[in-house]
Order: C-alpha cells, then sequence, then structure tokens
C-alpha cells in the first residue's frame, strides 16, 4: 500500500498549520516528531478524515481519499490526542459501539473485543463502566478501538500518554508485531517510544516538512556532532558562555565530576570527545527546544 | 441496526435522561388522576352525570332547552365560569346548536357574533351570496366558501350526547403536552452535542459509518424515541381514563364535544382520537429531526434546548407579543402537537386558485421540514471537521 500526502497545506485563520506537506508513506512504522505546534496533530486528523486540508490530498495507491470516502476509512485506525468515553457504558459495549461505526459484523466484534481486552490487560474491568476508568485505562482502551477493524492505515497521536512503563513496552512490542502490512504513524514526544520501532522518521516543525528519512541516515548525518565530556563543577559553571558552541543535551552527576553531552557541528571546547549520536541528539539539533539549551 | 441500538442507550442511560423520565412518568399520571378526580368532585359519578343528562341526549338546539338547562342549574351566563360545571359544558354544546346555523347565540352574551359569522351556515351563505352577486364564481374565495359550506352541512350541526370522559381527556391533553414536547426536547438535545462534549467526535467522523449511517442512526433514534413517548402518553392517559373514568361515547360526532361545535369535519370522536394521535406522532418526528439538526449545528446541549423549545413554542409567542398570524403562525409543529386549533374551525390554504384544507397543508409542510432538515444534517456531517 502506497499513502501520499501530496503538497498538503491547512490554514486557521491567519495560522499556517501546515505548509506544502509532501510525504509518501508504505507499510511499516513512521515516527512523527516535533514540538507543540509543530502540526503533528493536524496532519494525523487530515490523514484520519476528521479535517480537511486547505489544499493538497491525500492519495492511496494513486487514489484521492476523498474520492474513496467510506472506503478509506475502512481502512484507518485513528486514537487521537484526547478522546472521551461514554461514562455509561462499560468497555466491552464501547468497543462493540465502535465496531458498529466501524461496520464489523456483530459476531466478529464480540470476539475481536474480547481478544482486544485482553491484549491492552482490560479484559477483567471488561464489565466496568468507562466513567470509572482511569486516564491509562482509557488510552488502553482508545487503543484497543483503534485497533478493532485490523487497519491497514493506523494513526497514532501520542498513545502512550498515561501508561505505565510495563504497558508502554507491551504496546510497542505490539506496534512492532503489527506493523508489517499496515503503515503506522505514530506520533509523539517521548523519541525513545520509536526509537526502535520506527522505520521512517518524519520530523515537522511550524508545520513545514523538516526531514523525513530513516532513523539509521538520521543518525548517520549526526555522525561527528555529538559530543560528550567529563567537567568539574566549576566548569559546568563557565558552559553559559559556551553557549554558542552547542546545546547540552544530557547532564549526568557523578561522585567526582559531571559527565554532560553536548550537540554541536564543531568541537564545543577541549576535553570533548565525539560519541555515537541518540534520537534525543537529534531532535535536539532539530529543534533546538528549550529543554536544551542551557 | 446495531448503531441505531446504541445511538438509542446512549440517549436514555444518561442519569438526566432517566430523571427527566421518571419525573414525566409522574407528572402524566399525576395530571390525568388529577383531571379526573377534580370531574368527580364537581360533577359527581360518571353514572350520576350521564343518568342526569340523559333527557338530552340526542336532542337538537331550542331555545326552550337552552331555557330549561339554565333555570335548572340556575345559571347565570354573565357570571358563571364555563368550567365549573359539567351542566355548562352541554350548555355550550346548545350555544354551539345556535352558532352553528344562526352565526350568533340569542341566549349567551359572550357569543355576540353575527349572522355574517363567516363559520355559520347563514354567514357562509351571506358571503356566498354575495359572491355570486358580483360575478365571483371562480374565485378562490367562492371556492373555499363552497367547500367550507358543503363540509359544515355534512358535518351536520351539534348534539349533545354523553361526552364526558373525551371532554376530561382533552383538557388533561392540553394540560400535559406542551411540558411532554420540552420533556422530548430535553432528551434529544444532546443527540449529537454529547459527541462534542464527551470528545467522541474524532473517532466517530474517522470511522466507516461515522459520516452517513451514525447520521442515520442517530436521526432514526430520536425519531424512534419521540413516537414511542408520544404513543405511551396518549396510552397512559387513556388507561387512566378507563381505570378511574369511563370510557364510553367513542361514537358521537367531533362537533359534540364542546369545544368544537363549527368544526366541519365529519369525525366521530374515536375516529379524531386516532387522527390526532397521527398529527402528534407526525409532530414528535419531525420535532425529533429538526431537534437532530439543530444539535448536528450546535456544540451546547443547552443551546440546542432553547432554539429547539422556540422552534416549537414561537406561534403563541408571535400572536401575543407581535399579533402575529398566517401561515408562519399556522405551519408550525405547535399546531400538530394541539391538533384541536387544526381542526376546531374550517380553516384552507389558497393553492393557484384552489382552496386545500388546512390538515392537508400542515402535514406535508411539516413532512417537507424534516426531509429538509434530515438533508442538512448528512450534508453538514459529509463535511464536517471534529473539534
Amino acid at each position: 500500500m502506497r499513502l501520499l500526502i501530496e503538497n498538503v497545506s491547512k490554514r486557521y485563520n491567519d495560522k499556517q498549520a501546515l505548509d506544502n506537506i509532501f510525504i509518501e508513506l508504505r507499510e511499516g512504522v513512521y515516527g512523527l516528531i516535533g514540538p507543540n505546534g509543530s502540526g503533528k496533530t493536524t496532519l494525523m486528523r487530515i490523514l484520519a478524515d476528521v479535517l480537511k486540508p486547505t489544499k493538497g490530498r491525500v492519495l492511496v495507491n494513486g487514489q484521492d481519499k476523498t474520492d474513496m470516502d467510506e472506503k478509506y476509512r475502512e481502512l484507518l485506525g485513528y486514537l487521537p490526542q484526547e478522546m472521551g468515553l461514554y461514562k455509561n457504558f462499560t468497555a466491552f459495549e464501547f468497543l462493540l459501539y465502535i465496531s458498529a461505526l466501524k461496520g464489523i459484523e456483530k459476531k466478529k466484534a464480540v470476539w475481536k473485543a474480547q481478544e482486544l481486552l485482553e491484549l491492552v490487560s482490560l479484559k477483567d474491568d471488561a464489565k466496568m463502566q468507562c466513567g470509572k476508568f482511569s486516564g491509562g485505562m482509557k488510552r488502553r482502551l482508545g487503543i484497543a478501538q483503534a485497533l478493532l477493524n485490523d487497519p491497514k492505515i493506523l494513526i497514532l497521536d501520542e498513545p502512550t500518554v498515561g501508561l505505565d512503563p510495563e504497558e508502554k513496552i507491551k504496546f510497542k512490542n505490539t506496534i512492532a508485531d503489527i506493523s508489517f502490512d499496515k503503515i503506522i504513524l505514530y506520533s509523539t514526544h517521548t523519541i525513545s517510544d520509536i526509537e526502535m520501532i520506527a522505520k521512517e522518521v518524519i520530523l515537522l516543525n511550524k508545520g513545514k516538512l523538516l526531514i523525513a528519512d530513516t532513523g539509521e541516515n538520521l543518525l548517520a548525518g549526526m555522525d561527528g556532532r555529538v559530543w560528550k565530556s567529563k567537567v568539574s563543577e566549576k566548569e559546568y559553571a563557565n558552559l553559559n558562555s559556551i553557549n554558542d558552541n552547542g546545546l547540552i543535551t544530557n547532564i549526568s552527576r557523578k561522585k567526582d565530576y559531571m559527565e554532560i553531552r553536548i550537540v554541536s557541528d564543531k568541537k564545543p571546547f577541549e576535553n570533548c570527545e565525539t560519541t555515537e549520536p541518540s534520537y534525543e541528539d537529534m531532535y535536539i539539533h532539530y529543534f533546538k527546544t528549550k529543554g536544551g539549551v542551557r | 441496526m446495531e448503531l441505531l441500538k446504541f445511538e438509542i442507550k446512549k440517549l436514555l442511560y444518561g442519569k438526566t435522561a432517566m430523571a427527566a423520565i421518571a419525573i414525566m412518568l409522574c407528572l402524566i399520571i399525576l395530571t390525568g388522576v388529577g383531571e379526573v378526580a377534580g370531574y368527580y368532585y364537581t360533577n359527581g359519578t360518571p353514572k350520576t352525570v350521564y343518568e342526569e343528562f340523559v333527557p338530552y341526549i340526542g336532542v337538537t338546539a331550542n331555545g326552550y332547552t337552552l331555557k330549561q338547562i339554565r333555570n335548572k342549574y340556575n345559571i347565570n351566563l354573565t357570571t358563571n365560569n364555563f368550567s365549573d360545571g359539567l351542566h355548562l359544558r352541554y350548555l355550550e354544546t346548545f350555544i354551539n346548536m345556535e352558532l352553528y346555523r344562526y352565526g350568533k347565540s340569542s341566549i349567551n352574551p359572550w357569543y355576540d357574533e353575527k349572522a355574517e359569522n363567516p363559520y355559520s351556515l347563514s354567514g357562509i351563505l351571506v358571503l356566498l351570496n354575495a359572491l355570486e352577486q358580483n360575478g365571483k364564481e371562480n374565485t378562490y374565495e367562492y371556492r373555499m366558501r363552497q367547500m367550507q359550506y358543503e363540509m359544515m352541512v355534512s358535518a351536520g350541526g351539534p348534539k349533545v350526547y354523553y361526552t364526558w370522559f373525551w371532554s376530561t381527556q382533552r383538557k388533561a391533553f392540553r394540560d400535559s403536552a406542551l411540558l411532554f414536547f420540552i420533556f422530548i426536547l430535553l432528551i434529544l438535545s444532546p443527540i449529537f452535542t454529547q459527541e462534542y462534549s464527551s470528545g467522541m467526535d474524532s473517532i466517530i467522523l474517522s470511522s466507516k459509518n461515522g459520516r452517513r449511517r451514525i447520521v442515520t442512526a442517530k436521526i432514526l433514534a430520536g425519531v424512534v424515541f419521540s413516537v414511542i413517548a408520544i404513543i405511551l402518553l396518549n396510552v397512559i392517559q387513556l388507561i387512566i381514563y378507563i381505570i378511574f373514568g369511563s370510557a364510553s361515547g367513542w361514537n358521537p360526532p367531533l362537533n359534540s364535544l364542546y369545544s368544537f361545535g363549527l368544526a366541519p369535519y365529519k369525525f366521530s370522536i374515536a375516529q379524531y382520537y386516532i387522527v390526532q394521535l397521527l398529527f402528534q406522532v407526525a409532530a414528535g418526528l419531525v420535532l425529533a429531526i429538526v431537534i437532530a439538526l439543530i444539535s448536528s449545528r450546535l456544540k451546547s446541549s443547552m443551546y440546542t434546548f432553547f432554539i429547539g423549545a422556540i422552534f416549537i413554542i414561537y406561534p403563541p409567542i408571535l400572536e401575543g407579543m407581535f399579533k402575529i398570524k398566517g401561515p408562519i403562525y399556522d405551519l408550525s409543529i405547535f399546531h400538530a402537537i394541539f391538533t384541536d386549533n387544526v381542526f376546531v374551525k374550517f380553516k384552507a390554504f389558497n393553492f393557484f386558485g384552489y382552496p386545500v384544507l388546512y390538515p392537508y397543508v400542515l402535514i406535508p409542510f411539516l413532512f417537507i421540514v424534516g426531509i429538509l432538515a434530515a438533508c442538512l444534517i448528512y450534508k453538514g456531517f459529509l463535511r464536517r471537521d471534529a473539534c
């Protein structure tokens, strides 16, 4: 399957949320990364068919999604960033309702709902009313509903928010497991979420596509740009004045010294050596977020 | 079908909905029982009332009968309130007999209408003669009066029948109907808005059936609820009257009911009961679709409720505050709910020079409104962006 996002733009009054995005997606997991307001959610909502682009189109195997209409939505599984549940529905009823919305035949919906409740560890809470669910349970139920129709295009907007570490690992494994025949677009602020599972990483900033490439290529592009150094407290205090020389991405305080990690195009100061770049280094390099600058 | 079941469940499962249903049920029962109890208190049992009026049943109007009743019960027509006693209801039927034939009542100063009263046989004939003399036989006015005259003759003049049950039933319905339709409005207002407030709209709109079948399911859920509720209202009231009152008097003509003395429709009371039920069902059906339209365009159930309420009760507001009448007043859900307004007197609309009776215009008009509202919901939902 080929999903082509062709010159898609979205404008809200005077704000350009997306600007001429062109990306081609095929089966596999795509990590969508960018700071707040970069247009990730807008792009996902356009792909989920809940928002119309101001310009451009989305094609599935060459066919416009607008023309495909129901057939396009039949391919979709969507977990929005924020979703509500019906307080009076039980988890099981909720999944049956979503199954009906997705046009799944009732018999199949029943066993699929049971299977997914087990997958997201909600089997024992199947008869509990959604109004009594914790944030993490709601998120897990949200994940289950997105997978109900075995979607070919799965759009996950920050799916791991509220999940505990064990659930996160389980979820990532599930995504990796099912991704062989699906296009999975996975947006997150937690870079480690996609580090192991993303086939490609798409970086968005201020509505524009910065770069879309495999993780390996992106990290290769960072070679020689990530430095580490052991500094004393005093030297660390002086780093303020060497801000121009790079962005500190990590500080780890040891017994007698501090180990710092810097992203910089050139050697920031003496006593630095290059090190393996990580996804977080890459994020800081591209977005130069305030969190990375000291 | 699955979606429909879930949509009905969503409408009825909330605490507000459950509380509203419980309160409404109590109100319907209390209104019905209260009305019956009130009549027992004023008039005695149905049996005693029946026995008292047996001598007058079936008689046609004449001054003697009117006088008889007036003297027997010592009725002062200038001071007595007509709702005080059942005998006054019968007296009013006698007055209607006079109005039907002569356009005015020779007895009652409240009915000081003229011989040209356009709802009396004499008045219609006066108008028809005037139109003939002016050579206006091919006009709408003439055709309309001709139709009215024929219908009035066919319906026949009002007579006294034992219609105790139905007079009470009409009053109980009037007392509870408006509140009942406001209750329907309360239940149906969140039909679409709940998806925005619950944050479910994104998931719904991104699903296969989330733009067409969901709309069908929601509209059907609203219609099913509304229609079943209306039928239940009528059934509960009927059961109350059968249990506590008397269910006799199904066959007398409609114009034997005191307020329908000048009605031109040749219905029996039972036929009218079914007709009014069908009108209310039609009103409920269209109301459900219109509320769904308002709900689909707004994000707040409260705004939907208030705009829906205005949609129901605008005719009396127009009439009371602005003295506006005409098609905008007549062709409303309000009048389909309170069907007495439609059938109580002759009314027709001019269609290319030919008269079409009010009920035949009202129902198709409401259905057109319903169809347009449904189309607008579908159209809006196909283009809709999630919040």
